[in-house]
């Protein structure tokens, strides 16, 4: 209805507009019409003018060029005329003076004539003489009164038609802002009207949506409590069950039925009621309890240790009228933390069980250590001293042959020992507790080629060493070992008939001192150089380099064990550069 | 030289050993006769004097024991031990002649009372060598003690 009207009152608006625009516009014609008879009038004026003065002219001089604009006046005056006439159209007192204009023009026309007639005849004086007469001047002063009065009635009209249309706009653009006011304020109103009965169907829709969700909600929740593991228990503020969820019912062992409408103490031991009290106590405050773990009592008289949870649950008014309680069986739980705590207290007795194992299983390896050393040699001096006694006592007898084999069954004792040793060294290494200490590195070189001394002449080896080496933090017997067994293998591996040259020298890193041992022997191919640390392992025949194959090992066991590295340059045929790493000692 | 002759009492299990040490001490050329028993309890007896060994101009006291410690029914320690505990024998020069060069062992020997502790090594010249050193020092150069005889 109200957007009826509005458009009613837009469709006004639109009218009015367009006859205030009309009025206008005819107000404007007027005004030009207005404007065309000034102009025209001042033309009559000017060609009456310029034919006077032509007539004067020729009056005076007799030259027929004079004549020229009264020729045109006498052409142009009645079209002009006409101009004016019909400029003046539907002003009933201009076209009166129009007319007299006309009369007046025809007498000052006739007047200019007839001199020119007279002066054409050569009468110079006579011609003036009706000049002089004031007769064609008083003639023009009322033509020029005609004129300005055609012209001031024109301005007048042109000032009242300007006022006028001043006004017509005036009111045209008040109509035209009511109406438009008017249409804005009607279509404001409906649209406030549309804006809120929209909005009210939305509201409607909204309304309904929610209440579905909500059901929807509940049903889930319901859903929820269904199916949670965990007992959930409603209760008022006496603290009678409202109700009892499947979860309650695993866990407590009463069924629903059995336990809405009796009170919460039924599944709280008699020693824990006091508890009860508190949380229905704070419950009234209308404050939550949270989680706190505690001990229920379930239908068969069993404790659980349970997880509680009482929350308050309020009216639409905000008031509390009950409280929802969620138990977790935590006995498991509580079963875990105990045997954490248990395993806690016995770890003291359980690590030192382990210490005690650990120590019985190096002393095992003690007695096989010393097992090894005693009865795996006791054979081997059989071996050597009888052997020997048979090449001494029946040498003879036996003949070169017999005296090589008994030779070979002395050597093998001999070998045997030698690994039967290294092994020994070579476990020992990592069983035994080193503790580093403060060395100087050349007093342990020094050391380690006095017990090669015999070797070193054997083999005219010559050995330098490029002194200071350098304080180290090591363990001395294991390093001279380690030492030893460096020195010897680079002096060993050179190609038969040549004299080893051996060079030790060391520098020190960041914190670690790095000791070289440099030979001129046969090199190591690349391939074989990380197998070469490991026990038993041989790159050339016993015959050749003898040797067990476990020095290099205890190099490494041995660096290692004091903390350090061990590691080797060299390419086949091209001597070999060992290295051994050790932390530095401060000087 | 090998004072009046007086005997050394080897305490020995391995008869190879035994063998072994007996053409060492004749090529050593050490003419003290070599008494021979094979267990820590044969090496008691015969140091009391008892079972077998109560004759002692056929098992004479000797003024040398040469002691391997791995003996069987009892061990060298016990021996050393008992020794030590006996006023009769207990300044007996004890030698210790065994394989291990353990040190735990080397230790215990020492703290029972051991005189010196002797690694037996595989190379028979090395032994040789070992029983000239040790008849050198032990009976030709060393002092004996007095033993108080059993009254």
């Amino acid at each position: 209805m109200l957007l009826a009207l509005a458009s009613v009152l837009v469709v006004g608006a639109a009218v009015l507009s367009y006859r205030s625009a009309v009025n206008v516009r005819d107000t404007a014609a007027e005004a030009t019409s207005a404007q065309r008879v000034q102009q025209e009038a001042r033309t009559v004026l000017g060609l009456v003018t310029d034919a006077e003065t032509g007539q004067r002219g020729y009056l005076l001089t007799g030259n027929a060029a004079y004549l020229q604009p009264y020729e045109r006046a006498v052409v142009a005056l009645p079209e002009t005329i006409e101009r004016v006439r019909s400029a003046t159209r539907g002003r009933p007192e201009q076209q009166r003076r129009v007319d007299d204009l006309q009369v007046m023009l025809g007498q000052k026309l006739a007047e200019l004539k007839a001199t020119v007639v007279v002066r054409r005849r050569g009468d110079v004086d006579a011609a003036l003489g009706i000049v002089r007469t004031g007769e064609g001047q008083a003639l023009m002063d009322r033509i020029r009164e005609g004129v300005g009065a055609l012209v001031d009635d024109a301005s007048r009209e042109l000032d009242q038609r300007r006022e006028e249309t001043v006004r017509a706009t005036r009111q045209a653009s008040h109509v035209t802002i009511g109406a438009l006011v008017l249409a804005i304020a009607a279509t404001s109103v409906a649209l406030v009207m549309i804006v809120a009965e929209v909005r009210g169907r939305e509201r409607e829709r909204a309304a309904r949506a929610q209440q579905l969700a909500r059901e929807e909600l509940a049903e889930r929740l319901a859903a929820i409590v269904e199916s949670s593991d965990d007992a959930i228990v409603g209760k008022d503020l006496e603290g009678t069950i409202t109700s009892w969820n499947p979860g309650a019912e695993r866990i407590f062992g009463y069924p629903a039925r059995e336990a809405i409408g009796r009170p919460i103490t039924l599944i709280i031991p008699s020693d824990r009621l006091a508890e009860e009290d508190l949380v229905l106590a704070r419950l009234r405050r209308g404050e939550r309890t949270d989680h706190f773990d505690t001990i229920r009592q379930t239908k068969d008289g069993r404790l659980i240790d349970v997880s509680v949870a009482v929350s308050p649950i309020r009216n639409a008014g905000g008031t509390v009228t009950g409280a929802s309680k969620i138990a977790r069986d935590i006995t498991e739980r509580k079963r875990a933390e105990a045997e954490l705590k248990q395993l806690y207290e016995t770890l003291e007795e359980r690590v030192a069980e382990r210490t005690q194992q650990l120590a019985e299983i190096n002393a095992e390896l003690d007695a096989f250590g010393y097992t090894v050393s005693h009865d795996l040699r006791a054979p081997l001096r059989a071996m050597d001293g009888f052997a020997k006694a048979l090449a001494e006592d029946y040498g003879d007898t036996l003949g070169p042959r017999g005296r090589d084999y008994a030779g070979r069954i002395v050597q093998a004792a001999q070998r045997m020992d030698l690994l039967i040793q290294d092994l020994l060294a070579y476990s020992r290494l990592s069983r035994e507790e080193l503790r580093p200490q403060p060395l100087d590195l050349g007093d342990v070189v020094r050391d380690a080629l006095q017990t090669l001394e015999a070797d070193i002449r054997a083999r005219s080896a010559s050995i330098d060493v490029v002194e200071p080496l350098g304080p180290v933090m090591a363990h001395r017997e294991t390093l001279r070992n380690v030492l030893t067994n460096l020195l010897s293998n680079a002096i060993k591996f050179v190609t038969p008939g040549i004299g080893p040259r051996v060079r030790v020298w060391s520098e020190s890193r960041d914190r670690v001192a790095r000791l070289w041992v440099e030979d001129n022997g046969i090199g190591i191919d690349p391939r074989y150089q990380a197998g070469i640390f490991r026990v038993f392992e041989r790159l050339h025949g016993v015959e050749v380099y003898p040797g067990t194959g476990i020095g290099l090992a205890i190099v490494r066991r041995g660096t290692e064990r004091m903390g350090g590295r061990a590691g080797v340059q060299s390419t086949a045929g091209a001597g070999a550069r060992f290295w051994i790493e050790l932390p530095a000692a401060r000087r | 030289m090998d004072r009046e002759r007086g005997s050394v009492l080897l305490v020995e299990d391995d008869p190879n050993d035994v063998a072994l040490t007996q053409r060492a001490f004749e090529r050593a050329g050490l003419a003290n006769p070599l008494q021979i028993v094979n267990d820590g309890e044969q090496a008691i007896a015969y140091l009391a004097g008892e079972g077998p060994y109560t004759d002692r101009r056929r098992h004479p006291l000797p003024i040398l024991v040469l002691l391997d410690l791995k003996l069987p029914r009892r061990s060298g320690f016990d021996v050393l031990g008992w020794v030590r505990g006996v006023p009769e024998v207990r300044r007996l020069p004890v030698v210790v002649l065994t394989s291990s060069a353990q040190s735990p062992d080397i230790n215990r020997a020492y703290d029972a009372g051991a005189n010196s502790y002797l690694v037996k090594p595989v190379a028979f010249e090395h032994l040789l060598a070992l029983v000239r050193t040790l008849g050198l020092y032990w009976i030709t150069t060393n002092e004996g003690p007095t033993l108080s005889v059993r009254a």
